[in-house]
């Protein structure tokens, strides 16, 4: 369940304990950060983005770090941006297996990006 | 010619070979196509043929990725007299050698493969959006195939020993 209060998400983990919810998706803030740093040059500034998979699961262990990005404007090189940004990611981060996917704004909405946005956390 | 050396004439070989066999499944794959979309895409996986052209493509792709990130320039790295670092450092140095043009697309790129395979399949948007990206980087492999080539032909003689 999430409660959203502004910039900073609060959550209710499964043990009901209420925390913040960085503290949930098992990235630093300092990750967090840069994430959304590459995703507004890769995308622009206004793309939203959402972890999801392994890494918003507390009782799982490392993991591929999912990510679902909202375009807020059609892009013709959304697979190449995808590709720049994952590498941007990569670079920060150390060679981690990282995906990303991508919606444009009229593209529609699919289980698999369903599914990131319901079982995610926006970032 | 010392053993590095040899070994990498070795691999050398091996990435001529694997660059040759991408390129030659590229063109059987796409061919002349402008747009690759589902349309395009349903079309060439209504045949066994088209079915096996783009597991040929995803695997010779995949695999000129991997000798050339994994075997060849660690290799070219020792043999030009460095220490290979790790992945992320390695592709660094191949950009700053004007080998490859960008090391944060290469990495990028690594996570290509696993979209270019069956489990996409069902989502043709998905597949034929990857399928362009990973025609577009073929070209950019099989330039750094030539470029390792061109380089240690013409320039590694004269730089080893001399690098740190």
């Amino acid at each position: 369940m999430h409660i959203s209060r502004g910039a900073s998400p609060l959550y209710v983990d499964k043990r009901g304990l209420r925390r913040s919810g960085h503290e949930s998706m098992r990235l630093t803030d300092d990750q967090i950060c840069i994430i959304k740093t590459r995703a507004a040059e890769c995308f622009g500034p206004n793309a939203k983005v959402w972890l999801f998979g392994s890494r918003v699961d507390d009782d799982a262990r490392g993991g591929d770090i999912d990510l679902y990005v909202e375009l807020s404007e059609p892009l013709a090189d959304a697979a190449w941006r995808a590709l720049r940004f994952n590498g941007a990611l990569q670079q920060a981060f150390g060679a981690q297996h990282i995906d990303v996917i991508t919606r444009g704004p009229s593209e529609p909405l699919k289980p698999i990006h369903e599914t990131a946005k319901r079982s995610g956390v926006a970032l | 010619m010392n053993d590095l050396a040899a070994r990498l004439a070795r691999v050398l070989e091996l990435v001529d070979r694997e660059a040759r066999h991408l390129a030659e499944v590229t063109q059987r794959f796409f061919g002349d196509a402008e747009v690759i979309d589902r349309e395009w895409l349903a079309k060439q996986l209504a045949t066994p043929e088209g079915i096996d052209r783009l597991e040929s493509f995803g695997a010779k792709f995949s695999r000129l990725q991997d000798t050339l990130s994994d075997k060849l320039l660690p290799l070219f790295l020792r043999v030009a007299g460095e220490l290979p670092g790790t992945a992320v450092e390695n592709l660094h140095r191949a950009e700053r050698l004007g080998i490859i043009p960008d090391a944060q697309e290469w990495l990028g790129s690594r996570g290509l493969r696993n979209r270019l395979v069956h489990e996409y399949i069902d989502d043709l948007d998905a597949l034929a959006a990857s399928l362009n990206v990973a025609r577009r980087f073929t070209t950019i492999l099989i330039e750094a195939a030539h470029a390792f080539r061109n380089y240690a032909e013409q320039r590694l003689a004269m730089f080893s020993r001399q690098s740190p």
